[in-house]
């Protein structure tokens, strides 16, 4: 079309006759491609500018004369003032197209209303947000389309004065759902600065504002948790301790911390507490989380806190976001406190900046078990001190028995004599009898005297195997009554030994109580055996039962259990130890592959360093 | 009845004591005033033996080895042997006292025990048994 249009008016330019500007007309061709851009402008108003010259010289080139010519440049001239135009024309509408694209595209809404309030424009955003389309939208008064509560006066206050609005609305969608807009409106005038209506653009608030309702919520009830916990709960910042630590040198901050100990010290300086909740300041006996300063708390010169700060540090560094661990805390009061302390490094801190670190306080725990074990141990003496009393009854019954035997035989002789008949022979045999009756009894207060007796280390000549005897005879009573069977081996003869003759009889009748005992409530067998055997040098005496054995390590029954006091007759078995061990021998138990448990000790032939300087004094 | 007819009759009593000295001293004692007296060393020892079925009283330590006074006297009331019993006992406790009643002793004393006392307890069993045993015969002959 627009070659035809040059074609015709190049051939009317330059072969008709006419005498006038006809090149004018090349404008239109020029307003013709106008709309295909600003390329073709530029090269349509250059061809028809070479047509017009073409044309120009054709008709004209023989007499350039004035008419001529002048028409020739006005042609040019206006045909460039076309081209200048149609461009400008050109970019101003590719920028308010652009414009419109922008507004379509906008997540925000456009709407656009007259000043009777009837919806002009009606952008996808304002589709999308308030559920109408443009098509139903348009045409419409805005208040047909939406519920809104918005504060009417100091909008219209404020267009009225500056001619803009900005704040939130609150609109009811289409389908009744509720929104809350940030809204910006802006007065629309005419050319003569008359009100036109409003343009208003917003932005949807609802998600954001229930993303923020939801934190808040969230926060709320983390900080319900933390103040109503009923443990200790504290916010730390550990961040400026650890960056100490770490600067100490090496990567190993076991060893930086060992190497420098000022430097714990130091660490719990920077430790600053946030928050602390009232359980907390309960427990630290504070008024509010300003008093709490972690070096008055975590005084490093208790070495139980020094060791569970160094565990602390040093398993953060790895990396670990949990720790648990014991220590104690002085509170502000000075009060000592065992506390299990959780640490949770939270994740919203950078290097340790949030730590919540939990207290649970376990002193009254601590203390109830303290409480039981001492508790155990006095149980524990109890029974030694009942062993004890059940020892001096039996004591008392063996010598009780010849001391009744004594009785009715001296009344019985008495008898004998008065009968009509005195039967003197019944008599002698009474006499005979009393005085066996009470050698026995002097026997066993001789036994008992050596027990009891709390003698200077004395060394005599001993036989163990009579030792042993005597001492299975001291406890015939016990023994019976704990059903029980004691057995005494030894192949061939055993050595004399120089030894304590009371002590190393404590040691033995110890050891027979100690097995009878183990062998209480036992269902089967209840046989102690003692077997004496001689190596030379030393002789060793191995006590064993059936009873129910040693619960854990055998040699700790020589440890010191509750004091090392001898009660008179009774001996822990660390005297047992004590005494054979200050007599050159040594003790040991062990359990038995079967039931029970053996405790064996030896003794040296001669003991000649101690024993034969008593036995000078003595005698 | 006086005391020499009842002792004259020549009853015979036991005595179990795992004591040698005990049994043996109260066994010279009950002699010397006339009694026939067997000793027995274990309660087992006394209950296989043929003396206790016509024995006119029984004197029993409470702990022996093996059986004890008590079984000895529940394992004699299971027989039959209706012999009066008493029991001597250094441990006495609350419990053995009450099952000694139970089984119906005739007595429960504790050791040491005087020879005269036991003597008492010994003669009156003895009187009360002759009563006994003469009662029957004059209801049947009235």
């Amino acid at each position: 079309m627009a070659f035809v249009a040059s074609a015709l008016i190049f051939a009317a330019d330059a072969l008709s006759p006419i005498d006038g500007a006809v090149a004018v007309l090349y404008t239109g061709v020029v307003l013709m491609v106008a709309p295909l851009g600003r390329k073709f402008i530029v090269a349509a108003g250059c061809i028809s500018a070479l047509l017009a010259l073409t044309a120009f010289l054709w008709g004209h080139a023989s007499d350039l004369i004035g008419g001529a010519l002048l028409r020739f440049v006005v042609s040019l001239v206006a045909i460039l003032i076309t081209v200048l135009l149609s461009v400008r024309d050109r970019s101003a509408r590719v920028s308010l197209a652009e414009q419109v694209r922008i507004l379509e595209a906008s997540h925000d809404t456009v709407i656009i209303r007259d000043s009777a309030g009837i919806v002009r424009y009606w952008n996808e955003g304002a589709e999308r947000l308030h559920g109408w389309s443009r098509d139903e939208a348009l045409g419409r008064h805005y208040a047909e389309l939406f519920d809104e509560s918005a504060p009417v006066e100091e909008i219209a206050r404020s267009m009225r004065e500056a001619g803009t609005w900005s704040g939130e609305v609150v609109r009811t969608r289409r389908d009744g759902a509720r929104l809350i807009l940030a809204s910006r409106w802006l007065q629309r005038h005419d050319p003569e600065g008359n009100a036109i209506g409003i343009i208003e653009a917003s932005a949807d608030l609802t998600e954001s504002r229930r993303a923020q309702a939801e934190r808040l919520n969230l926060e709320r009830r983390y900080s319900t948790i933390f103040n109503s916990a009923g443990f200790a709960a504290l916010e730390c910042d550990l961040s400026g301790a650890l960056s100490l630590v770490l600067s100490a040198g090496s990567g190993d901050v076991a060893a930086s911390l060992r190497a420098d100990p000022a430097l714990l010290a130091a660490a719990v300086e920077r430790i600053t507490i946030h928050n602390a909740n009232p359980a907390a300041l309960e427990m630290f006996d504070a008024q509010g989380a300003g008093d709490l300063i972690a070096a008055e708390l975590l005084a490093c010169s208790i070495p139980d806190v020094r060791q569970a700060l160094e565990t602390i540090f040093v398993v953060l560094v790895t990396g670990a976001t949990q720790i648990e661990t014991e220590t104690r805390f002085i509170t502000r009061s000075g009060r000592s406190i065992d506390a299990v302390l959780r640490l949770s490094v939270l994740p919203d801190g950078t290097d340790w900046s949030r730590v919540l670190l939990m207290a649970f306080d376990v002193t009254e725990r601590n203390e109830a078990r303290a409480k039981i074990e001492r508790t155990s141990a006095e149980l524990a003496h109890a029974g030694r001190v009942s062993v004890l009393g059940q020892l001096a009854a039996s004591i008392a019954h063996e010598v009780n028995q010849p001391l009744a035997a004594i009785i009715n035989y001296g009344k019985s002789g008495k008898r004998w004599l008065t009968r009509p008949s005195p039967d003197l022979g019944e008599v002698a045999d009474c006499l005979d009898k009393i005085v066996s009756n009470a050698n026995r009894a002097a026997e066993v207060v001789g036994r008992v005297r050596f027990l009891a007796r709390k003698s200077a280390p004395q060394s005599d000549s001993v036989d163990l195997v009579v030792m042993v005897q005597d001492a299975i005879e001291l406890l015939r009573r016990e023994i019976h009554s704990a059903k029980a069977t004691v057995r005494v081996e030894h192949s061939g003869p055993i050595s004399m030994i120089d030894c304590d003759r009371v002590q190393v009889q404590q040691v033995i009748v110890n050891l027979l109580m100690n097995g009878l005992q183990a062998m209480r409530g036992i269902d089967g067998r209840r046989e102690i055996l003692v077997s004496l055997e001689d190596s030379g040098d030393m002789v060793a005496v191995v006590v064993s039962d059936t009873g129910a054995g040693i619960a854990g390590e055998p040699t700790q029954i020589f440890e010191p259990f509750f004091s090392t006091k001898s009660d008179g007759m009774g001996l822990g078995l660390s005297i047992c130890r004590t005494i054979i061990e200050a007599q050159g021998g040594q003790i040991q138990a062990s359990n038995n592959d079967g039931s029970g448990a053996t405790v064996a000790f030896t003794l040296p032939r001669s003991n000649p360093q101690e024993g034969r300087h008593h036995r000078g004094l003595i005698s | 009845m006086r005391r020499e007819t009842i002792l004259a009759q020549g009853n015979t009593i036991c005595i179990v004591d795992d004591d040698d000295d005990v049994r043996e001293s109260i066994s010279s004692f009950f002699r010397s005033v006339g009694l026939q007296v067997v000793g027995f060393g274990t309660a087992e020892n006394c209950l296989s033996s043929a003396t206790i079925d016509n024995a006119a009283c029984l004197i029993t330590d409470l702990h022996m080895p093996g059986m004890n006074g008590l079984g000895l006297h529940r394992e004699l009331r299971r027989r039959g042997v209706q012999v009066p019993v008493i029991v001597m006992t250094a441990y006495s406790t609350p419990e053995a006292r009450a099952e000694a009643r139970h089984l119906g002793a005739a007595g429960f004393v504790e050791k040491p025990v005087d020879p005269e006392i036991l003597l008492q307890n010994v003669e009156t069993i003895l009187r009360e048994a002759s009563a006994h045993d003469r009662d029957p015969d004059s209801r049947g002959t009235s």
